[in-house]
């Protein structure tokens, strides 16, 4: 969404949907962990496949920042992307989100 | 319609007379409706009215210069998002319809009329400007410092306290129509981590929230996992004591 061109508009007017993502694919993060399935229900629209790993690696990153914060760093689950039509179309491992520095 | 909506938001907070009462209900302003998603007033705009939700639910936003946003509020009906833009010329930031919406406009100069012959209605105006400040900073707080299931617990805590206070709120039940993206970009977490914390908590029967309802079958326990304290709402009765929950 172009921000120069919405500000045109007045404020207050009813106008033409202005969503972001109204003609992008959606894509599904299924999230897979030791403890079961989280399936995603709703998606989220992104331009391409490398926007929807952008949003796979955040995702994992979000969820083993959050186990650090408790003490744990799991890096057994990963995410994976299914399309539309339900088909994967890619798998981001949580090991493959992160780079790891170990002692020694 | 419009003033009995800021009549009924602003007696939440705090008291008035007769002649308050019959001020604010003299109030007409303007009946509009917003699409999904439409926004309503943004971010260097110079705004002329204060907006009251009348049916549907608002959010405010800033657009993040990586991309995407980071929502700072939501509205529900029978709130009052813009008072703060009756003092301040600019808009910093982002008001915008999530769902199908129905706002009343109110022009700045009749809000300051009323505000004049009535300075206990201009007292409540700045109240509820300062009860906005509060929420951001609890906002603020929960962001940073909750873990994630804490985080979404608070969250809609906020959400069914707010809504039975503003009396859209059926049982233990009330409608919330955003999607785990709107909750990712309000709370600052991905959306595959909202989906799983959300997973969890109904796995746990804290709540359930499906298809845009949320249900809180005991608010008490969920505001025990959330470690919520309602005091920052500022919800006073007719005595100016806080409503016990």
């Amino acid at each position: 969404m172009n921000k120069k061109d919405r500000r045109r508009r007045p404020h207050l007017v009813v106008c033409a949907d202005v969503s972001p993502r109204a003609s992008m694919p959606r894509y599904f993060f299924n999230l897979h962990e030791a403890d079961g399935i989280a399936e995603d229900p709703e998606g989220s629209e992104f331009p391409d496949i490398l926007a929807a790993r952008r949003e796979a690696i955040a995702g994992a990153r979000s969820i083993i920042k959050d186990g650090a914060g408790r003490g744990i760093v799991d890096l057994t689950g990963w995410i994976e992307v299914v399309d539309a039509d339900g088909q994967p179309v890619l798998t981001v491992p949580f090991v493959e989100a992160v780079k790891l520095r170990l002692p020694g | 319609m419009i003033g009995d909506v800021l009549l009924r938001r602003l007696q939440l907070i705090g008291e008035l007379d007769d002649q308050d009462r019959r001020a604010l209900l003299d109030i007409r302003g303007e009946r509009r409706s917003l699409r999904p998603g439409e926004d309503c007033l943004m971010e260097g705009d110079r705004p002329t009215e204060s907006v009251v939700v009348l049916a549907g639910l608002l959010q405010r936003y800033k657009l993040v210069p990586q991309g995407g946003r980071q929502v700072h509020a939501f509205y529900l009906a029978g709130e009052t998002p813009s008072l703060e833009t009756i003092p301040m010329e600019v808009m910093d930031n982002n008001l915008a319809a999530v769902s199908a919406s129905e706002i009343g406009a109110i022009s700045h100069a009749e809000l300051n009329r009323v505000m004049e012959a009535r300075p206990r209605v201009r007292m409540l105006i700045w109240r509820e400007t300062l009860i906005q400040g509060a929420m951001f900073r609890e906002w603020l707080t929960r962001n940073s410092r909750l873990l994630a299931h804490e985080q979404l617990a608070h969250f809609f805590c906020e959400m069914m306290t707010r809504a039975r206070a503003a009396g859209v709120a059926r049982g233990d039940s009330c409608e919330l129509p955003i999607s785990q993206q709107d909750l990712a970009e309000a709370l600052g977490l991905a959306p595959v981590h909202v989906n799983r914390t959300l997973q969890i908590l109904q796995a746990s029967d804290l709540l359930s929230f499906r298809g845009g309802v949320l249900t809180v079958p005991d608010l008490d326990r969920l505001a025990e996992a959330a470690q919520f304290d309602p005091t920052y709402l500022h919800l006073a009765g007719p005595s100016g004591v806080r409503r016990p929950q």
